[in-house]
């Protein structure tokens, strides 16, 4: 603890213990909690209290106070629990005699106080706390506060209930975690312990046992108790014993409840189902399952026939997830998942002995048709069956399955709903007429269904027909579809591209109809079809722009005419992903053929630059600069694919006008295209070193790096590296430190520039000279940028070698928010709030 | 019974982030996703886990409502829509969908900064997020699904900032946002129909404030800046882009026009531009004198405030600079504050909340030596004044909204236990309707008993209504009929027309009975004594012998008959239609009892 706040810790528990004065605000104890928690985790907890008997001295006084603040109450609980977490702590608060009076205080639970939610809550963290070990455990044991935490877990407030179900989880799961005489585990890890325990003649067993016993009542009344919210809890209590607890335990309290489960799965509300699911599945993932393997496989087969289809997905899902699952549960629950689309095929089937989807089906034709012909459950049941598509083909094309299921008559029964959707399909049944009649312009079920539709193109080896891009073309160009559905359409239609190895079928529908439908969507209404057509232009460009055929087409088809105004569109994302597309698109305009160029003449390489730089010249929003600068970086990277004249010149500006921008991320952007240029440069101006010139290799060097320092001295990249090093905001320094870093070691440390002008007192010299520039200069109010004109590249050289960037590195490394994070800061706060005189009305936005 | 439920994720007895979870109808919807500002870690999102333990939030929420672009209300939409995973629909304005990224976008890049975070949401999740957003027009009501449906009202506070209506069949709710219930300078006042939702859940920021007149704190705000600048002073007002700084701009600026002052004030630049893009944009969200004036001089286009540059700081005499963001914890505005602290001919202005630790927190608490980054002690000299400007319904217009909306019960929430205790018992005793006010994680279910529609026919209401009494709603009259269900409607009609339009044949009913007496004379005898007996106990009905026999008592008919085994025992049969069903009844079981010795 620092020196400091050792001081200002008594000040801070005694504005604490003063009902009097102002109370922080609770964001103040929360993390005066989380810097104890830190503490107690530092060092002996004992020794802790002892040197700051502030401490327990403010833990008295709060808890013997007659009316406490509910949200002090709550902090105090807390406290007392993160200190009696350690056995030396616990024995400390048990030798002053405050656990009894904080933890067991019957009276406290009978105040108004209790009433409380947080207080209740506090009280169980704090106690969660506390039981990190087996003093706290037979604490809790010996004043009988089970029978406090208890109802605590069918608490009105979930976040007590939720609570109070993860104290009785440790308590169940903590002697075994303190290596306590745990029942000897037969030797496959499981438990026919239950007999070792009873006859174990220990007596913390007895305790223990009792413990899990009391518990399983608890849980065994409730079930019958036939309050939903009541059972629930306890539902959600078994969910999780079944993820923390030892088989044994867990056993112990399953077979209590297995009786009550069984009759709840019969008769539950439906608010109960999916706690229900919950607990099933977790159990299904423990050893119990494997040991009583029929009777839980018997179960989930059960419920999965009880429940409504509608409600059955997330179980069928959860089924196949599970390791061991018998064939028959798992070919179920597929069924249950596959069933729906199954009937959309058959209800538009033209010769009904079509191979549907199934070979056997779970449910009977009439309960789907029933769900299916009402609209509300129709498109709860699609939407279920369709968002689980995409775990269910991970399945279904494991050995086993993939004898009976088709991806490719899941693509079918996929597509036929999306061409339902939007009255495209032909339905050959009446059922299949009411089921079209609600299902067009469902934009919840074309949402799923076109996520699935994308799950299933990245199938490895899927065999996709022409009805797909007919389809994906048919919703691109329904002036109806949603804007949403419209950027999943697009995500779809790039997989659909990126399925073909050969692309010689596919060029003809970019010609005439993909890029002709996106050049509509390019001129939506909506931005967010505007950006998500942009967005597939762009990976279609990226992937396709070595293919020979691809370049041709989309300088052609007026894109680029189009995307160009689109960079004076008046929504800010819609630019920025013009300037990505853009710079994309200028990798498959370096084309000489005359034949190419004569339509794109005015949309030249040189032509996007400058209108890039305009971009970030003049933009008002940050995201189109930063996507103008990232675009710069790419192109400088891959820049022997890619020469535009003058290029150099575009970007020296590019430098300027990034680094004095608003934005830091502009400006660390500017910066990281300065480290490229600078890779890019040495790469270049570096030659290895030849054993036979005539010229020897450090003379090379020195020259080569005095050629590059002028380079970076025209371009102004020192002036905006040395700018950068002062900025306000932290990771645009961080970044301007660390290329001068690498170039400091570039310079000095492999290439021999001399150093010697650089004098011992030369870290103070080099910020003199600094200082200097920034304040003779005029125009640095107007730029912000400093002059180095009068500079030789010698004295930059000198700047460079004395900089302490080591430190500087290391300063900027502490977070700039240590002042909201530190300690010292929280307790002044604390401190202030209680001498503020100035009643400041809380207040928010 | 039918039940609505809400449960406070957040806002819940606090005003740290509002997130609301209500279910209606068998339907969820989430009432905002905001984030809290006093966290670092995952504290400051909502724990969705309450919700659902799966993670599929889209499976069980049915929409989600953002009622105002502050962060506080909006700020985890990212989060959840990217990171935790929800692909359904998310409603807010038109307004609140254009600025909601801007806001996003700076506190994402002042948490990445500052923090160094980097498991935080990116720039494309925002965007993608927004994409997801669907924008509503104010009073338009917009079908979520076939029996959802959504409504916005206008609600003040700030620019695009909406109450919501939610509808399932007849069962509805509203939910307020943050609203003012005065116009200020650039907003109009909160307005609701009179919709009779059956909840209302209401801020209650100022449950307990009457506020004081806003002219007298538009003066004093005035009154310091003139002060300070006409000594030579700078002001500096940290602000948060969009919101209260235009507010503050326009009393400034109509300020700087009236006094003729020259000293120059500043807005941070880049937003000045991008929020007045917006307020121009939808100036039919702004107040009336506003709109009306919009032709001759736009309100938003201002004469002396410009865009401030950082090089200005250090410009010798006064200025006055707007600067984000409000709370003094990064940027800008804590780079002039370094600059300007140490003199205390200048003063900050600090027009809203700040979460501790940041420097706003500190200075507010009357904290003038602050360590500062490196280390270094910054001594404030400047003098720091805090005005609230924030725009929210005080008690006076909590009620104003409860009176306009009539909701059969009121949940308050976004504000402090003990107000909201005080606020609650008088709307209870002032309105006669259920209070309430869950805390976070707790939940309140409220019974409703939903009304149905019923067309009736006119020949109906004219036999059934009181003639020259004219209908009051506050005293309803139960009315008979036979209710037919037929093409989604609902009618009430007599029974005769029903039997008519539907083709049936009446069919009547009557319900008999055996009663076993015991009276040894002849059957005739023991119909006379009934007779004699009901006439003296039912003096009021009809009682006749009929030819046959039998004694008929209104619709009811007795008939005696001798038990073949046991001729003193006598079998009565007694036969009543519905419409006596009372009478018939009672009679069974007058007669069951036995007959007077005579």
């Amino acid at each position: 603890m620092e020196t400091e706040c050792i001081m200002l810790l008594p000040s801070v528990c005694a504005v604490l213990a003063n009902p009097e004065l102002p109370i922080p605000d609770d964001t103040c104890l929360e993390k005066l909690l989380d810097w104890f928690k830190v503490m107690t985790c530092k060092a002996p907890v004992e020794s802790l209290m002892q040197q700051n008997t502030c401490l327990t001295e403010l833990i008295a006084t709060v808890i013997k106070q007659k009316d406490p603040e509910p949200c002090m109450l709550s902090f105090i609980f807390r406290l007392t629990g993160l200190l009696a977490a350690s056995v030396d702590g616990f024995s400390f608060l048990e030798h002053l005699r405050l656990l009894g009076e904080v933890f067991g205080n019957r009276e406290l639970m009978q105040k108004r106080t209790w009433e409380d939610a947080t207080v209740r809550c506090g009280w169980i963290h704090g106690l969660l706390n506390a039981v990190q070990n087996l003093k706290a455990f037979q604490f809790i044991l010996k004043n009988e506060l089970i029978e406090v935490i208890l109802p605590l877990q069918q608490d009105c407030s979930l976040f007590v209930s939720s609570a109070a179900s993860q104290l009785l989880i440790q308590l169940l799961t903590l002697p075994a975690q303190q290596s306590m005489n745990a029942p000897v585990l037969r030797g496959d890890g499981h438990s026919s312990d239950m007999k070792d325990l009873l006859q174990s003649t220990s007596n913390e067993n007895h305790e223990w046992t009792d413990v899990v016993k009391h518990i399983g009542m608890h849980v065994e009344e409730t079930l019958l108790s036939g309050e939903p919210f009541h059972i629930e809890q306890s539902l959600k209590l078994m969910t999780l014993a079944c993820k923390r607890c030892e088989p044994w335990i867990l056993q112990i309290l399953w077979e209590k409840v297995v009786g009550h489960i069984e009759s709840l799965l019969e008769t539950h509300p439906t608010t109960l189902t999916q706690p229900l699911v919950e607990l099933l599945l977790s159990v299904s993932r423990t050893p119990i399952y494997q040991e009583a393997d029929s009777t839980i496989s018997t179960l989930l087969m059960h419920f999965l026939q009880t429940i409504s289809p509608a409600q059955a997905g997330s179980l069928a899902s959860g089924i196949l997830n599970l390791k061991n699952c018998p064939q028959s549960l798992g070919m179920s629950a597929i069924s249950v998942i596959l069933h729906p689309l199954e009937f959309i095929l058959y209800s538009a089937s033209q010769q009904p002995q079509d191979p549907g989807l199934l070979e056997t089906r779970f449910y009977e034709d009439m309960t789907i048709e029933e769900q299916l012909c009402r609209k509300t459950s129709c498109i709860a049941l699609l939407g279920n069956s369709l968002s689980h598509i995409h775990e269910l083909l991970e399945i279904i094309t494991q050995p086993y399955y993939a004898t009976h299921f088709r991806p490719e008559a899941i693509l079918s029964s996929v597509l036929l709903v999306l061409q339902m959707c939007i009255g495209a399909a032909i339905p050959t049944t009446p059922a299949g007429s009411q089921i079209c009649r609600h299902l067009i312009g469902s934009v919840k079920v074309q949402k799923f269904a076109v996520d699935a539709l994308g799950s299933i193109l990245h199938l490895k080896g899927i065999v996709v027909s022409d009805s797909v891009h007919h389809l994906l073309l048919e919703y691109l160009r329904n002036p109806d579809t949603d804007s949403l559905v419209l950027k999943k359409v697009m995500q779809a239609t790039l997989k659909y591209v990126l399925c073909f190895s050969d692309l010689t079928a596919m060029w003809p529908i970019f010609d005439k109809d993909l890029f002709p439908v996106l050049k509509k969507r390019l001129c939506d209404i909506r931005w967010e079809v505007r950006d998500s057509t942009l967005e597939l232009l762009t990976h279609l460009t990226l992937h396709l722009q070595d293919n020979e055929e691809f370049p041709p087409l989309l300088l052609n088809s007026g894109i680029l005419q189009i995307a160009m105004s689109l960079l004076k569109d008046h929504e800010g994302y819609v630019r920025a992903s013009t300037v990505s597309f853009l710079g994309q698109a200028i990798y498959i305009m370096n084309n000489k053929d005359d034949k190419l160029n004569s339509n794109t003449i005015q949309f030249t390489q040189e032509g996007i630059v400058s209108q890039l730089v305009d971009i970030l010249s003049q933009d008002s929003e940050s995201f189109p600069r930063r996507a103008a600068l990232r675009v710069f970086t790419g192109w400088l990277q891959q820049c022997s694919r890619l020469p535009i004249e003058n290029f150099e010149e575009s970007l020296s500006v590019v430098f300027k006008v990034g680094c004095s921008d608003f934005d830091w991320e502009v400006r660390v952007h500017s910066l990281e295209l300065a480290e490229v240029w600078i890779d890019q440069t040495l790469a270049n101006t570096l030659v290895p070193s030849c054993p036979y010139a005539v010229t020897p290799s450090t003379d090379l060097k020195r020259k080569s790096l005095s050629e590059l320092m002028l380079k970076l001295k025209t371009l102004q990249i020192f002036d905006i590296l040395f700018v950068g090093l002062h900025d306000c905001d932290r990771p645009v320094a961080q970044k301007a430190c660390a290329v001068l870093m690498s170039l400091q070691k570039i310079i000095f440390e492999k290439g021999d520039f001399p150093t010697n002008e650089v004098s011992t007192n030369g870290h103070e010299k080099a910020g003199s000279i600094l200082k200097d520039c920034f304040l003779t200069q005029n125009s640095a109010a107007q730029t912000g940028l400093i002059n180095l004109t009068g500079k030789t590249v010698d004295n930059i050289a000198e700047i460079l070698a004395a900089l302490d960037l080591k430190t500087i590195q290391n300063n900027l490394g502490h977070s700039s928010d240590y002042i909201q994070n530190s300690p010292r800061s929280l307790l002044q706060d604390i401190l202030a709030v209680a001498e503020t005189t100035v009643d400041n009305v809380i207040d928010c936005y | 019974m039918p039940e609505i439920k809400v449960t406070p994720l957040g806002a819940g007895q606090d005003v740290g982030r509002s997130c609301i979870l209500v279910s209606i109808g068998g339907k969820n919807v989430m009432l905002d996703c905001g984030m809290h500002m006093g966290f670092n870690d995952d504290r400051r999102f909502p724990d969705f886990s309450y919700i659902t333990q799966n993670g599929r939030l889209t499976e069980f929420l049915d929409c989600v409502i953002v009622s105002h672009f502050h962060l506080d209300h909006c700020g985890a939409l990212p989060y959840m829509s990217e990171m935790v995973g929800y692909d359904g629909p998310i409603y807010m304005t038109h307004p609140t969908k254009a600025i909601c990224p801007i806001l996003l976008e700076d506190f994402r890049k002042i948490t990445v900064d500052k923090k160094g975070e980097t498991n935080f949401f990116t720039s494309q999740m925002i965007k993608d997020c927004m994409k997801k957003v669907t924008a509503v027009n104010l009073h338009q009501t917009v079908q979520v699904d076939d029996e959802l449906e959504i409504k916005a009202y206008y609600a003040g506070h700030v620019l695009g900032a909406a109450m919501f209506q939610i509808k399932v069949g007849a069962e509805s709710v509203v939910y307020t946002g943050d609203y003012n219930m005065t116009p200020d300078r650039h907003l109009g006042a909160a307005w609701i129909d009179k919709c009779r939702p059956d909840i209302v859940i209401s801020e209650s920021t100022y449950a307990t404030t009457i506020r004081d007149s806003k002219r007298c704190r538009e003066r004093d705000f005035l009154k310091k800046v003139h002060e300070t600048v006409e000594r030579g002073g700078k002001v500096l007002i940290p602000v948060f882009a969009l919101g209260r700084a235009q507010e503050l701009c326009i009393l400034l600026e109509t300020f700087w026009e009236r006094m003729n002052l020259k000293a120059p004030i500043y807005f941070s630049t880049g937003l000045t531009e991008k929020a007045n893009h917006y307020y121009k944009l939808f100036i039919t969200w702004t107040n009336q004198k506003i709109r009306k004036t919009f032709v001759q001089r736009n309100m938003f286009e201002f004469k002396h405030i410009k865009p401030f540059d950082r090089s200005y700081t250090d410009n010798p005499g006064p200025m006055v600079v707007f600067a984000t963001p409000g709370m003094l914890h990064a940027g800008q505005s804590l780079q002039i504050f370094k600059k300007w602290a140490g003199n205390d001919k200048n003063m900050v202005i600090l027009p809203g909340y700040c979460v501790q630790g940041t420097v706003g927190y500190k200075i507010l608490n009357g904290q003038r030596k602050l360590e500062m980054e490196g280390r270094n002690t910054l001594e404030v000299k400047m003098q720091v004044e805090y005005m609230s400007f924030s725009a929210h319904a005080d008690a006076k217009g909590i009620m104003q909204l409860i009176r306009m909306a009539e909701p059969r019960n009121v949940l308050l929430v976004h504000g402090e236990a003990k107000k909201m205790e005080f606020l609650k018992q008088k709307i209870e005793q002032e309105f006669s309707v259920n209070c309430y006010m869950p805390a976070n994680g707790e939940t309140t279910t409220i019974t409703t008993n939903p009304n149905i529609p019923v067309d009736i026919s006119l020949s109906l209401l004219k036999r059934e209504s009181v003639p020259g009494a004219l209908p009051d709603p506050k005293k309803p009259r139960i009315m008979h009929g036979t209710l037919i269900m037929k093409d989604n409607s609902l009618r009430l009609v007599s029974s005769e027309q029903a039997l008519k339009e539907l083709g049936l044949v009446e069919h009547h009913l009557r319900f008999t009975c055996r009663v076993h007496i015991q009276d040894p004379h002849s059957e005739q005898d023991t119909l006379n004594k009934i007779y004699s007996h009901l006439k003296t106990v039912l003096k009021d009905s009809s009682i006749q012998h009929l030819p046959d026999g039998t004694l008929m008592v209104e619709s009811i008919l007795i008939k005696v008959s001798t038990a073949s085994e046991d001729p003193s025992t006598k079998i009565l049969l007694v036969s009543w239609t519905y419409q006596d069903e009372e009478l018939g009844s009672y009679l069974s079981t007058l007669l069951r009892k036995g007959l007077p010795s005579s």
